[in-house]
């Protein structure tokens, strides 16, 4: 399946009001839990070791993720976030449901994204990323 | 001339040198040019969830909270709003999470 990145207008400087057009992998996922289901838009990210997505998701879905595994996760800051494994089932159009991990937190930083990493995600399907041609192809 | 391997279009190869002609051609046969943004007025819903209907371009409901988001996405009759949360800055992002 193929699937294109998603141009957002960014500001790259405070000191101007230009904008420019950044191209970003961000792609919907399905996240199933019993009998809830909700669509969100994560960003593929092949450094993320895990998928790590908003708390306030797993509320929706009636997780009562502080019951998962704890699990502290670093970015390229020296800040840490805290943040609760539990398993969930996702789907991308295209495919059959499979059973994933999920890292729920509170703590993700209101300037990023929710992301789909190498454990539960990428270990999962053969994903090709072609930046020239905002192309993700995904097997 | 070299072709290039990875790059084809309806089934004829492109010179390497032709690749941006190429990729305009691409992008027009898919609907999606350099000016398409995916989502109109993002910068009004800055630090907000939004809600998706199923084309992921058009903003059902947005509110501070997901589940308000998603519940007023329902109401207007959305089966599976997609929620985003849009970042309270829009510019550019190396995936950190400090």
């Amino acid at each position: 399946m193929k699937l294109r990145y998603k141009p957002l207008e960014v500001e790259p400087s405070k000191s101007t009001s230009r904008k420019i057009t950044i191209w970003r992998p961000i792609i919907p996922v399905i996240l199933i839990y019993k009998k809830g289901m909700v669509g969100y838009e994560a960003l593929i990210d092949s450094g993320a070791d895990f998928n790590v997505f908003h708390s306030e998701i797993a509320q929706i879905l009636d997780i009562d993720y502080k019951r998962g595994k704890k699990r502290q996760i670093f970015g390229l800051g020296n800040q840490e976030i805290n943040g609760y494994e539990c398993d969930v089932e996702i789907k991308l159009q295209g495919f059959p449901k499979f059973e994933s991990s999920v890292v729920f937190s509170n703590q993700i930083p209101p300037h990023s994204f929710g992301v789909l990493g190498n454990k539960g995600f990428f270990g999962h399907f053969e994903i090709k990323f072609d930046y020239a041609l905002r192309s993700i192809e995904i097997n | 001339m070299r072709l290039h391997k990875n790059y084809s279009f309806a089934g004829i190869p492109v010179l390497r040198y032709n690749q941006k002609v190429y990729r305009l051609c691409y992008n027009l046969f898919m609907g999606l040019g350099n000016s398409n943004i995916w989502i109109e007025n993002l910068q009004k819903y800055r630090g907000k969830w939004v809600a998706l209907d199923e084309d992921e371009k058009t903003v059902v409901a947005s509110d501070e909270k997901a589940k308000n988001a998603y519940n007023s996405a329902v109401k207007e009759g959305v089966k599976l709003p997609i929620l985003f949360k849009v970042p309270s800055v829009l510019a550019p992002y190396i995936g950190s999470f400090s």
